[in-house]
């Protein structure tokens, strides 16, 4: 009697189980350790993909890998249409100024709307490869704006952050890497 | 009786609009051979969208899933195989692309859980049953 009065209770504690993890997992969303919408990045160890684009400055200068760093460098993916890439901007013109070298990846944005954002707001590229189509994109698997890849010396891609860069990312994800930039 | 009827009827139109529309509702693509059409109406059923989260190629309005539907079309008319389409998804946007899950140490409990289930149901199911048959003795 008392052995099935105890049974009784196993629904329960199942679904107590069950909600103990969905709050868990829930406390982590809010804490923002976990963040469901990130997605890894298929191409960390990997070189990046091979592109033939124009620079988004002068569209009669034709880029290609062998026109990348040969140090470590950002890619950083924007467009005019992407508000966080506006909040992100200005970390982007304070790295330039400790000489971090970036390369823009201006994805699926107008010519003369991203120019005009340079002037008005700087220039923190060194150089920015005009991508109206996304393919580069595509092929360095981007699914948004902003996106940030960080290459070493040898072309190799070492990390992705998904989302703003800023102090705090910098200083938790991508000192540790340990690039000489 | 009769509403039953309609009800059933009514849930068949759901049924079927719910297919036709998915088939039909995008441009009208033009293929080399039926195999090509059905592998890519194949692939955007299975390809998830990576922008938004729990909707296939078809279902979503991304402009990325859009992207991919297309780059998807180029893939199929230059006569790439259902395994190779995987592959160059894969490369680009991971697992997480795939709708079916590769078996490795991530994705093990995906798979060994609902067998894992079944068997433990099967089990109490057989206990109890062993235990009444011995109880009605």
């Amino acid at each position: 009697m008392k052995q099935s009065q105890l049974k009784l209770f196993f629904p329960f504690l199942l679904f107590l189980f069950i909600f103990i993890i969905f709050l868990t997992l829930e406390e982590k969303i809010l804490k923002g350790e976990y963040d469901p919408s990130i997605i890894p990045s298929a191409l960390i160890g990997e070189t990046v993909p091979e592109f033939i684009l124009t620079d988004l400055i002068n569209e009669n200068i034709i880029l290609t890998n062998n026109e990348m760093p040969k140090k470590p460098y950002i890619i950083n993916v924007w467009a005019t249409w992407c508000i966080s890439c506006r909040i992100e901007h200005d970390y982007l013109l304070k790295l330039k100024e400790q000489n971090v070298t970036i390369i823009g990846l201006n994805y699926k944005d107008d010519r003369v709307k991203s120019l005009s954002w340079l002037e008005r707001l700087g220039n923190p590229y060194f150089f920015n490869l005009y991508d109206v189509d996304g393919i580069f994109g595509m092929n360095i698997g981007v699914y948004g704006a902003p996106e940030n890849f960080f290459v070493d010396e040898n072309a190799i891609i070492r990390y992705r952050h998904i989302g703003i860069l800023n102090d705090e990312v910098w200083k938790n994800k991508i000192i540790p890497l340990g690039l000489d930039w | 009786m009769i509403i039953s009827h309609k009800l059933i009827i009514l849930l068949l139109a759901f049924l079927f609009s719910n297919s036709l529309l998915s088939e039909y509702s995008d441009e009208i693509l033009s293929f080399d051979n039926k195999e090509n059409r059905v592998l890519y109406y194949n692939m955007i059923e299975e390809l998830r969208c990576p922008k938004c989260q729990n909707q296939n190629l078809l279902d979503s309005n991304a402009p990325l899933a859009l992207d991919l539907k297309n780059q998807l079309y180029i893939l199929v008319n230059d006569g790439y195989k259902r395994n190779e389409i995987k592959e160059y998804m894969r490369a680009r946007y991971g697992d997480f692309i795939l709708y079916s899950p590769p078996l490795n140490f991530k994705t093990l409990i995906l798979w060994l859980l609902p067998m894992l289930v079944f068997l433990i149901s099967v089990l109490v199911f057989l206990a109890k049953f062993i235990k009444s048959d011995n109880h009605e003795k």
